[in-house]
C-alpha cells in the first residue's frame, strides 16, 4: 500500500486496510410486517455502487408466504415495500 | 458533510465516513441449543427410505447488545461440505417459533372433510414490531450503570442443510454504537456525528468487508430439473392410491403398520415404490470470493430467506358399478412438496468461492379422495383426507440477494466490550 490508512488491532494486526476493505455500510432499517418504510440515505450519492441485503427478523409465517420487502431506490430516498413479514434491510456502497 | 473525513480508495470508494455510524465488533454469540431437526422424509408419508430430502438443523444462539442496537450477524461455517444461512434474528423472549403444521391433522378416517388450509396471518397484525427510532422497551433488559439504555439479548437462528449437526464454528455479531459518546482507548481514529455519537472507532474494531457479492441460487433447488407438474393418471391404469382406501384388492398392500407406506404389486410379484426425491445438493452456482483469503478465514452475512415451494402431485380416478348398481366416480390426489429457503457453503481452496443453493426448510404429504354414491344397491359416497394442506408451486423472494464477507481472524479472540469508556 502507498497510500490510505491500515488499522491495527491491540496485537498489532492488520483488520482494517483501505487496500482490502472495499465496501462501506450506509443504512440499516427494519421494515415492518405489511407497512411502506420510505428513508433517505444522504450518502449514497456518493457511492458509485448501492448493495442492498433482506432477511427475516422477528416472525417467519407457518406457511410459504415469508414474502420479504422489495426495496426500491430513486436518488438517495430508499424505500421498502410489499413484505409480509418484518425485514431487516442492510445496505452497503462504495 | 460541512466537516469531518472522508476516505477512499484508489476507485473513488468511499471507506471511511464521518456522516454514518459504522457497525463495530460487539463479540461472538454464545451457541445455546439446536431447535429444529430432520426433513430426511416428508411429513405424514413414512415414506421408509433415506434420501428424500436433504435434512436441515436449526441451530439458536444468543449475544446480548445494548440500547436497542441489532446484531449485524456473520457465519464462520463449521463444516464447508454443508450449507448455512441466517434464518432470522429476534429479541429474546419475543420471537414466535416456527411450528410445522401437523402432517396427522387431517385423520385418516372414510368420511371426513378435508382440513382446513394453514391460515396465513394478517399482514396488517404483525407479532411484534421494533421502533428503529428509540431504544427498545423489552422484557428481559436490564439497567446498566452507565447511561446507555438496556441490555438486549438477541436470538438468532442459523439453518443448516445435511443429516449431520455441524453448528458455525463462530457467529460474529457487529452492531452500531448508538449514544457512545466516549473512546474506549487512548488511541486510533474517532469519527463523530454531528450530535456527539462515536460513528467509527479504530479501537472498537469497526467492520471491515473485503468483499460484497450479488448471490442467487439456482432458480430450480431440485436435482434432476423441474418437478412433475400436476399428473392426471388413468386409475386402471396404475392404481396409484397411496393411502389405499379406494381400492383393497390383492393388488394393494400396505407395508407394516405404518401409515403412508404403501407399495404397489403386481400380479407377478414384482413391486413398483414411490420415488419421490426432492434433494438438492447439487444444485448450487459458484460465486468467487475477491480477497485474498484462505477458508478457514472466512466469514459472511447472507440470509436464508425463502425461494419457493416445489410440489409432486399425482391425480387418480377411476368409475366402477356393478350389477343392479348405479356407477360410482372415484377421484384420489397425492401431493409431496418442499419449501426451500436459501443457503450458502464455501468452495474451493485456494481461489475460495460462494456456493449459493437451497436447504430444505419444510417438507409435507397430502392425500385426498371422495367417492360418489353408487344409488341403490351400489356403495355410498365418502371422503378421505390425510397429512398436511400442500403448498402451491410458486417461488418466492427468488432474486438477488447479497453475501458479504469479512476476514474472521481480525475479529476472533479480540473480544472487546464496544460500550465501554476508556
Amino acid at each position: 500500500m502507498t497510500h490510505g490508512i491500515q488499522l491495527r488491532n491491540g496485537s498489532g494486526r492488520v483488520y482494517f486496510d483501505t487496500s482490502n476493505t472495499t465496501w462501506n455500510f450506509l443504512s440499516y432499517q427494519v421494515a415492518r410486517a405489511g407497512e411502506t418504510l420510505v428513508w433517505d440515505v444522504p450518502l449514497s450519492e456518493f457511492c458509485n455502487t448501492i448493495e442492498v441485503q433482506r432477511s427475516y427478523m422477528n416472525t417467519i409465517l407457518g406457511d410459504q408466504e415469508s414474502y420479504v420487502h422489495n426495496v426500491a431506490q430513486e436518488g438517495t430516498t430508499f424505500t421498502a415495500s410489499e413484505g409480509r413479514v418484518d425485514t431487516a434491510i442492510f445496505i452497503v456502497g462504495r | 458533510m460541512t466537516h469531518g473525513i472522508t476516505i477512499t480508495n484508489d476507485n473513488s470508494h468511499i471507506l471511511i465516513s464521518s456522516d454514518i455510524p459504522s457497525f463495530h465488533y460487539a463479540g461472538t454469540a454464545t451457541f445455546i441449543r439446536t431447535t429444529l431437526t430432520g426433513m430426511t422424509e416428508f411429513d405424514g408419508f413414512a415414506y421408509g427410505e433415506e434420501g428424500d430430502l436433504n435434512g436441515r438443523f436449526v441451530h439458536l444462539y444468543e449475544i446480548t447488545l445494548r440500547d436497542g442496537t441489532d446484531p449485524l450477524v456473520f457465519i464462520r461455517p463449521g463444516n464447508n461440505t454443508e450449507s448455512y444461512g441466517i434464518l432470522r434474528k429476534y429479541i429474546k423472549g419475543t420471537g414466535v417459533p416456527f411450528e410445522p403444521p401437523d402432517p396427522y391433522g387431517g385423520g385418516g378416517g372414510g368420511g371426513g372433510d378435508p382440513i382446513d388450509p394453514i391460515d396465513p396471518i394478517d399482514p396488517e397484525e404483525p407479532f411484534f414490531q421494533i421502533e428503529k427510532s428509540a431504544p427498545i422497551a423489552n422484557s428481559v433488559g436490564t439497567s446498566t450503570s452507565e447511561s446507555l439504555g438496556t441490555e438486549t439479548t438477541w436470538e438468532i437462528e442459523i439453518i443448516q442443510r445435511g443429516t449431520i449437526s455441524r453448528p458455525p464454528k463462530n457467529i460474529l455479531c457487529f452492531t452500531q454504537l448508538f449514544g457512545v459518546t466516549e473512546p474506549v482507548e487512548d488511541y486510533g481514529i474517532i469519527t463523530r456525528l454531528a450530535d456527539g455519537t462515536i460513528a467509527f472507532d479504530a479501537a472498537r474494531m469497526p467492520l471491515s468487508l473485503v468483499d460484497t457479492k450479488i448471490v442467487k441460487p439456482p432458480e430450480v433447488p431440485i436435482n434432476g430439473g423441474l418437478v412433475h407438474p400436476d399428473i392426471v393418471i388413468e386409475w386402471g391404469e396404475s392404481n396409484r392410491d397411496p393411502a389405499g382406501y379406494l381400492i383393497t384388492g390383492p393388488e394393494w398392500q400396505r407395508e407394516g403398520t405404518t401409515a403412508g407406506l404403501y407399495y404397489n404389486r403386481y400380479t407377478n410379484g414384482s413391486y413398483q415404490r414411490y420415488e419421490i426425491s426432492f434433494r438438492c445438493e447439487q444444485q448450487e452456482d459458484l460465486f468467487d470470493i475477491d480477497a485474498p483469503l484462505g477458508m478457514d478465514d472466512i466469514a459472511f452475512t447472507a440470509p436464508a430467506i425463502a425461494q419457493g415451494c416445489y410440489t409432486y402431485t399425482y391425480y387418480v380416478e377411476k368409475e366402477s358399478s356393478g350389477i343392479f348398481s348405479g356407477t360410482q366416480y372415484h377421484q384420489s390426489l397425492s401431493s409431496w412438496f418442499c419449501l426451500y429457503h436459501q443457503t450458502y457453503r464455501l468452495d474451493g481452496v485456494a481461489n475460495p468461492k460462494l456456493a449459493a443453493g437451497w436447504t430444505p426448510f419444510y417438507g409435507g404429504y397430502w392425500y385426498e379422495a371422495d367417492w360418489t354414491s353408487g344409488g341403490l344397491f351400489g356403495g355410498s359416497g365418502g371422503s378421505v383426507v390425510y397429512g398436511v394442506e400442500p403448498y402451491k408451486n410458486k417461488t418466492i423472494n427468488y432474486g438477488n440477494n447479497v453475501a458479504m464477507f469479512i476476514d474472521a481472524r481480525a475479529y476472533i479472540g479480540q473480544e472487546i466490550d464496544v460500550w465501554a469508556y476508556s
